[in-house]
């Protein structure tokens, strides 16, 4: 009974979403044995089933509190794949060696180290699997809504363990028994095959319409930003009109000095109103995709609105950037946030972004001007450093585990003369 | 020697960009000549052809011509590859960042504003000059790979290490100011590049010249800015 109970928590170790130290896989081992005394002295096994699995949720909810629901579902989930390994690994150990063998005490001892070790490696490598599966980026473990899926799955299961009782012959004959087991077993997993997807689905949307949300926000300051620059340039051809009549009545008075004066204080630094950072932003019109347009458009204006110096430059028109433009659009986010608060602790705060679009895909260049205190490269790139004091320092490192997820995505970051510049080269056709 | 060219379609101001060119050249003592200045590529263009020797390329953007200054530069780098080309124009709002992209070109003149458009001649043209001569007594490898649209070359001194990607296809070069993610494999490198670069570690292939120290007892490499990588005592011997 111990082993069993050992192997249990071994497995449940294996899928836990943390690593477990060996006190807290004590305490488990502890708590198991606890809960699952009565099965085996009783034998009163509905009891000690709900016990154990009782006794894996509170386990969870008090081990760690911010992955609560990620730790009960993967406490389960160890539960059913002990019970699964288990029952596998004795039938595929008692056909390999034949009954005599294994009644000698020398040779069972073997066996059960043997059966123990194969066990250890096996949930470990599924284990491996499944929080892969389930707890990475967009996991189903991962998603909010967990605590419904846990909820639904334990009433569930006391219906039918409910349900169980009540159908009569159960008692019977043994075939009835497991027909009606595996009925129940099947339909119990088809139903939370289909709620899991449900829910997946659910969540998928949501989250595309609050991107789109955002992207509309985004578009509407693009609209104001648009109708406030062709405001100005109508006053300025208003302006240019007036210009040109003084500037014939110069001309035609053949008064050459006034004209001269006239030109240097008046018409040349209009060519200050041209190049004024209002008309840079035309350039966005470039961009195909209205998420990332209205993204860059909000995150320029900013930062002109914040006094920097904006420069960009996309001279060709861009109409897929290759990669989900949710993740894009993330990562852009957290570089030019990044940008724009290194520059505005410089004198002459600067940033500039291109995208050029070549044969072989799209390069988004994001360059900035900081304030250089000594600060290194490889720093900036850990997780948990950050310059602000209170920030958790996981903007770079999540963008870093964006990108990393895409094969066709290549980031080069340079540090270079004061200048901090992210270029990332997105490449068609490498899926 | 270095040949310098000069395309640009309005004569007054070709005359401005040629005059401040040949008083630098002969104030500063370069080794240049103004081979030739034209308003039309085409003529530019077969001049680059026959020419042997690298050149200084000073291009208006804009040259009322079928083709413009960035085709322009595009062809001559075919023909010559290690050339310095310098864009001159009003268009202030084409960044440098995309011309550098491009085509690599070094510089950019705004000619907005005349003298200071002279300043920045002159700097250009002696910029070329130094990194020529660097180019030519160069000694040292240097280390060239694909990333994207792009050649990156980088010099093997300027490497501390290789280090893999999570993501299985992509390795990490990390120099000392610059981290750079290309497709390749650890042990593909290994094999192409010289004896400087160890395997210290399943993951990572070091530059001996750049490490500060080894530190044995808890399996760490130092680099020169105080990066660190993994070695695993199966492969430390290679140190």
């Amino acid at each position: 009974m111990l082993l069993s109970f050992f192997q249990l928590s071994l497995a449940i170790r294996n899928v836990w979403p943390k690593r477990m130290s060996l006190k807290a896989f004590l305490a488990l081992y502890m708590l198991l044995l606890l809960s699952g005394t009565p099965v085996t002295l009783f034998s009163c096994i509905p009891y000690g089933l709900f016990g154990i699995l009782l006794a894996v949720c509170i386990y969870g909810l008090v081990a760690y509190q911010e992955s609560a629901s990620q730790n009960v579902g993967m406490g389960m989930i160890g539960c059913i794949l002990t019970v699964v390994i288990d029952n596998f690994l004795t039938i595929f150990l008692h056909t390999l060696i034949p009954l005599s063998f294994i009644n000698q005490p020398s040779i069972s001892f073997v066996v059960r180290i043997v059966h123990i070790l194969l066990f250890y490696f096996i949930t470990l490598f599924l284990g491996r699997l499944l929080k892969k599966l389930l707890l990475s980026g967009k996991g189903i473990l991962r998603l909010l809504q967990m605590w419904y899926l846990i909820d639904a799955a334990l009433v569930l299961l006391i219906t039918i363990y409910l349900f169980d009782n009540l159908i009569p012959g159960q008692n019977g004959s043994i075939a009835k028994m497991i027909y009606n087991n595996v009925l129940h077993i099947s339909g119990y997993l088809l139903v939370m095959l289909f709620l899991l997807l449900a829910m997946r689905h659910s969540y998928l949307e949501q989250i595309q319409t609050e991107a789109k949300q955002k992207a509309l926000q985004d578009l509407q300051d693009y609209t104001h930003n648009l109708e406030a620059m062709y405001n100005s340039l109508r006053s300025f051809k208003h302006d240019y009109i007036n210009i040109l009549l003084s500037l014939s009545g110069y001309i035609e008075n053949g008064n050459m000095e006034e004209l001269k004066k006239f030109f240097e204080n008046k018409i040349f630094p209009t060519k200050n109103l041209i190049d004024q950072g209002d008309y840079k932003l035309n350039q966005l019109s470039n961009i195909g995709v209205l998420e990332i347009k209205s993204l860059l458009c909000a995150k320029m204006i900013y930062a002109h609105e914040s006094g920097i110096d904006v420069t960009i430059d996309i001279p060709e028109r861009v109409d897929s950037f290759v990669i989900d433009t949710v993740d894009l659009a993330r990562i852009l986010g957290i570089f030019l946030d990044n940008a724009i608060e290194a520059t505005l602790e410089t004198t002459q705060p600067q940033i500039g972004l291109n995208i050029i679009q070549h044969q072989i895909g799209v390069a988004i260049i994001i360059s900035n001007y900081f304030r250089d205190n000594g600060l290194l490269l490889h720093r900036l790139k850990q997780k948990g450093f950050s310059t602000k004091t209170g920030h958790q320092g996981i903007g770079l490192s999540n963008a870093q585990k964006i990108i990393s997820s895409y094969d066709n995505v290549l980031l080069e970051t340079t540090m270079q003369c004061g200048c901090f510049m992210q270029h990332m080269e997105l490449a068609v056709g490498k899926e | 020697m270095l040949n310098i060219f000069v395309c640009e379609d309005h004569s007054a101001q070709r005359q401005m960009i040629v005059q401040t060119i040949q008083n630098i050249v002969l104030i500063e003592e370069l080794d240049m000549q103004l081979v030739l200045d034209t308003k039309d590529p085409y003529i530019l263009l077969e001049k680059v052809k026959i020419s042997q020797n690298t050149g200084i390329y000073f291009l208006d953007i804009d040259l009322n011509s079928s083709m413009n200054g960035m085709k322009l530069a595009q062809q001559i780098r075919l023909f010559d590859p290690r050339g310095f080309i310098i864009f001159i124009t009003a268009h202030s709002e084409l960044s440098y960042m995309t011309f550098q992209y491009r085509v690599e070109a070094m510089d950019f003149v705004l000619k907005d504003n005349p003298a200071e458009a002279k300043v920045k001649i002159r700097e250009c043209l002696l910029h070329a000059m130094e990194r020529y001569t660097l180019q030519t007594n160069k000694t040292h490898k240097v280390y060239t790979t694909q990333v994207g649209g792009r050649k990156i070359s980088i010099d093997y001194n300027d490497i501390l290490f290789f280090e893999t990607s999570t993501n299985i296809h992509k390795v990490i070069l990390h120099a000392k100011d610059r981290q750079i993610e290309f497709f390749s494999t650890i042990k593909e490198l290994a094999s192409t590049l010289d004896n400087n670069f160890v395997r210290c570690h399943r993951s990572f292939l070091v530059n001996k010249n750049n490490i500060k120290e080894v530190d044995a007892k808890n399996r760490i490499i130092h680099f020169t800015n105080g990066e660190t990588c993994l070695m695993s005592t199966r492969m430390m011997k290679g140190l």
